[in-house]
């Protein structure tokens, strides 16, 4: 007879981000299901999902209920600032977080596995890209946390090591859905691009009400985020006059075959990166306990370091070192209702997230020329 | 206020000077994670510090006075390591020269934290310094600047702003500094007042 392990899943399914959280929750519980029906485990997976409905104090309230439970491995959260809310709780019950969205780097929690990617692998390339593609002059804008914070900073020492200009830098609270004014002011002065680092509802607002404006004066700008993807399409709506730009390790466009199959064995869903990461680290933590013959997050951690683990990501590799995942980076650029790639590197690029190896020499070129040591144009 | 610039970590590693082997062990694993390379140092053992990011000294072993100093001298920041939280330490590590302190145990979420702050405040120190310099500099030769005017008002009959403007223009045509400028006018003109007499 089959054993069964069972998992925890904190991911925020209504409020203000609750997209990304069900489109990651569709990812998990799909790669259960195919996973319990599979024959090459010999255990059933259980998911224990709790919602936080995205209030912060509600994260560590949930992993306690958890703990409560016997449960050591946990999937999710969508934000960083609930994913830090959790570390120190994590850290003293030896508990493992299994975190499948982008986030902005500079941090390393032995109890956290960080699996959708860091700024090298994700913010670096799409700045190359556009600096490339439209300019040196940029307008930040951000959900007021440290997603927003980092990412920006990140992206201001980029443009000045390019000799760009910051025009602007605004944040706004989680949730915040009036941004008259910053649009009044991005027409009265266009920036050669927007980098948008709003969550949920800020972003599809921000971005809706920008539309319009643009469209009314003929003008349109293009828009750089890292977390916007075909699950968030919903919320976006038809876009008119923006030219919306996205980075992450998996779009539809990439493997269209699996969203067939996806689609297929699970119904239409958005197969964003959000989805293809959390069903990567499903697929992770099962290949993990069957090749260890422990769910012990020790063992579970060693197995992962020891080999590459087959997913729809690539062959996974987590770093030792700094436990994230070696992934590959793709921009894309939305098209009607679909992301199309402009360039891929399918090559896993390796996690770097302090920035410590991390060169920005290149972008100390010529107006208009930094250079792309990594990404080629594929189409 | 500027803010201070993220170090080039490439070729650059920490040096970890008389560290126990549990703290280095700590250190090391913890530096590994986060991409920045470490050597240890034990009892002022001879050291190059060109390729030094930074030194971390542990106090409470602390015999390396001598790399200290010469840390100190070419502007190398210094964190200092203890497991103690008292003031007695905290003087210590000022006296020493560190801009920042970590404290034992050594958690994963402080040292890049630490170093940061280690490295933002020496830069921050090191401009200062080099302000301080620079007015004292400017201060002393205020002497040097009124004996040139009252030179030039006397011999030429200028007022005090056309003398000053001369003496502007020849910094500016010549390219060099002011000062420069009067010393070389004041020096003159005790050359002349020595060929005078002789």
């Amino acid at each position: 007879m089959r054993g069964t392990v069972t998992f925890g899943a904190l991911l925020s399914t209504s409020g203000t981000y609750r997209h990304m959280g069900r489109n990651a929750l569709a990812g998990i519980e799909h790669a259960v299901d195919e996973i319990n029906r599979s024959q090459a485990f010999d255990f059933d997976l259980r998911l224990r999902h709790l919602n936080p409905e995205g209030r912060l104090e509600r994260y560590a309230e949930a992993l306690g209920e958890l703990h409560r439970e016997g449960i050591r491995h946990v999937f999710g959260p969508i934000t960083s600032a609930s994913r830090k809310e959790l570390i120190p709780d994590l850290e003293q019950r030896g508990t493992l977080l299994w975190y499948p969205c982008p986030y902005e780097g500079f941090e390393s929690s032995e109890n956290v596995l960080y699996l959708g990617g860091c700024p090298n692998q994700t913010l670096i390339p799409l700045l190359r890209h556009a600096l490339q593609a439209f300019g040196r002059q940029a307008y930040l804008i951000g959900s007021n946390y440290v997603w927003g914070w980092e990412s920006n900073r990140i992206a201001r020492e980029v443009l000045g090591v390019a000799q760009g200009e910051v025009l602007g830098e605004k944040y706004f609270h989680l949730g915040a859905i009036h941004f008259a004014e910053v649009v009044e002011a991005l027409l009265q002065a266009p920036p050669a691009f927007i980098l948008n680092n709003l969550v949920g509802d800020s972003s599809h607002a921000f971005l809706r009400q920008l539309d319009i404006a643009c469209l009314a004066r003929g003008l349109s700008l293009p828009v750089l985020s890292c977390n916007l993807t075909e699950g968030e399409l919903v919320g976006v709506g038809e876009m008119r006059a923006l030219r919306l730009l996205s980075c992450g390790p998996f779009f539809e466009e990439v493997d269209p075959a699996f969203s067939q199959r996806q689609r297929r064995l699970h119904g239409l869903h958005p197969y964003s990166h959000y989805y293809a990461c959390a069903y990567a680290a499903v697929h992770l933590f099962a290949v993990a306990c069957q090749r260890s013959g422990d769910d012990t997050p020790e063992a579970v951690c060693q197995a992962l370091y020891a080999a590459p683990v087959a997913t729809i990501l690539g062959e996974l590799r987590i770093s030792a070192q700094n436990n994230h995942a070696c992934l590959p980076s793709y921009i894309a650029e939305l098209k009607g209702k679909r992301f199309s790639v402009l360039e891929a590197e399918t090559l896993m690029q390796e996690a770097d997230p302090y920035l410590t190896a991390t060169d920005l020499e290149p972008f100390r070129a010529a107006p208009g020329t930094a250079q792309r040591p990594h990404l080629r144009i594929i189409r | 206020m500027s803010l201070s610039k993220r170090p080039s970590f490439g070729s650059a590693s920490l040096l970890l000077v008389d560290c126990d082997e549990r703290s280095l062990a700590a250190l090391q694993k913890s530096l590994q994670r986060l991409g920045i390379a470490s050597q240890a140092l034990q009892a002022d053992a001879p050291q190059a510090l060109e390729q030094v990011l930074a030194l971390v000294v542990e106090l409470d072993h602390f015999a390396s006075p001598r790399i200290v100093e010469q840390a100190n001298a070419a502007g190398v920041p210094i964190i200092a390591l203890t497991q103690h939280e008292t003031l007695s330490q905290i003087q210590r590590a000022l006296e020493l020269g560190a801009t920042a302190m970590l404290n034992k145990p050594i958690t994963q979420g402080s040292v890049y934290t630490t170093l940061m702050m280690a490295i933002g405040l020496r830069q921050r120190l090191a401009a200062e310094q080099q302000r301080s310099r620079s007015l004292a500099e400017k201060v002393a030769s205020r002497r040097l600047v009124a004996q040139a005017l009252a030179r030039l008002m006397v011999e030429r009959e200028l007022d005090e702003n056309r003398a000053y403007e001369h003496i502007r223009k020849l910094s500016m045509e010549l390219n060099r500094s002011l000062e420069d400028i009067c010393a070389e006018l004041v020096g003159a003109a005790v050359a002349n007042r020595h060929e005078g007499r002789s």
